[in-house]
């Protein structure tokens, strides 16, 4: 009975992975994926656990620790990078196009840092121009949100 | 080894891995990227924490305990980074908040007004 219940536990695992995979395999943008992956990690720490109640294998249980200090650096990765990668793809700028732009309005806001009050809310990005690359952003992200949902139907 | 408590342990990682199953099966269905991020939390936070418990009781040894202790400090230390990125990434590639209330938004008007109050609208 106990050994029932715990193959159900790794059945639910199973389904709870393919499901991820179907996902991770849609998209549609690459937050998405990175969500997916991260409940791959949670899923595959399930396992471990499952699998050292099982087979009463202590040895196993530094994999956990682990797999819970790295899994979130995939997802923290992506999203590090995901908003310029966006900017990029729109169509808008070449790559060299947007560097160049980025170091004029770095320029620009190093030279009225003082009559700006940008507030806390960029605070780790202050060499971007963070209302000008958000309406490109926006623009970028509402025609792949249009594109999205077509492909969902 | 008390086997009552064996038994409660197994029922929470039951437990567990349903939470991790239904979720992922919320990250299928769900159509917009909060929604997704809402629910893929779930068996990152509470999935880990339910079978964590589960696993410290049905093995009953210091190392099982210590380890259910860290990685549930660790989840929690962790998960809200990533959530907090991802959604501050989703927001800025433009993808729309369908919210009654969207404070950021506002935040961006007044930062766009203090720095041209020309353009202000």
């Amino acid at each position: 009975m106990m050994t029932t219940l715990l193959i159900c536990s790794l059945i639910f695992h199973m389904v709870a992975l393919t499901l991820v995979l179907i996902r991770l395999g849609k998209g549609p943008s690459s937050i998405d994926r990175a969500l997916a992956l991260d409940v791959t990690a949670a899923a595959i720490m399930g396992i471990v656990m499952v699998t050292s109640v099982w087979f009463l294998r202590s040895d196993l249980l530094p994999l956990i620790i682990v797999l819970a200090c790295t899994g979130f650096i995939s997802s923290t990765t992506i999203a590090r990078f995901v908003s310029r990668d966006t900017e990029a793809k729109s169509g808008l700028l070449s790559p060299e196009e947007a560097l160049a732009l980025d170091q004029a309005q770095a320029a620009e806001s190093a030279s009225d840092d003082d009559d700006v009050d940008d507030g806390d809310l960029d605070a780790e990005e202050t060499n971007l121009t963070f209302t000008d690359t958000l309406d490109k952003g926006i623009d970028a992200g509402e025609r792949a949100n249009d594109r999205g949902e077509e492909e969902l139907g | 080894m008390n086997a009552v408590l064996v038994w409660i342990g197994v029922a929470l990682l039951f437990l567990g891995s349903l939470v991790t199953a239904l979720s992922a099966l919320g990250l299928l269905h769900f159509r917009s990227v909060y929604a997704r991020m809402h629910v893929s939390a779930k068996p990152q936070s509470f999935g880990i924490l339910l079978m964590s418990i589960g696993m410290a009781c049905a093995l009953q040894t210091a190392k099982g305990i210590a380890v259910a202790v860290l990685v549930v400090a660790l989840q929690y230390l962790t998960v809200p980074i990533s959530s907090h990125m991802l959604g501050r990434a989703a927001f800025r590639a433009g993808m729309e908040a369908k919210t009654v209330t969207d404070e950021y938004s506002d935040d961006i008007r007044h930062i766009r007004e203090q720095a041209d109050p020309s353009a202000a609208m």
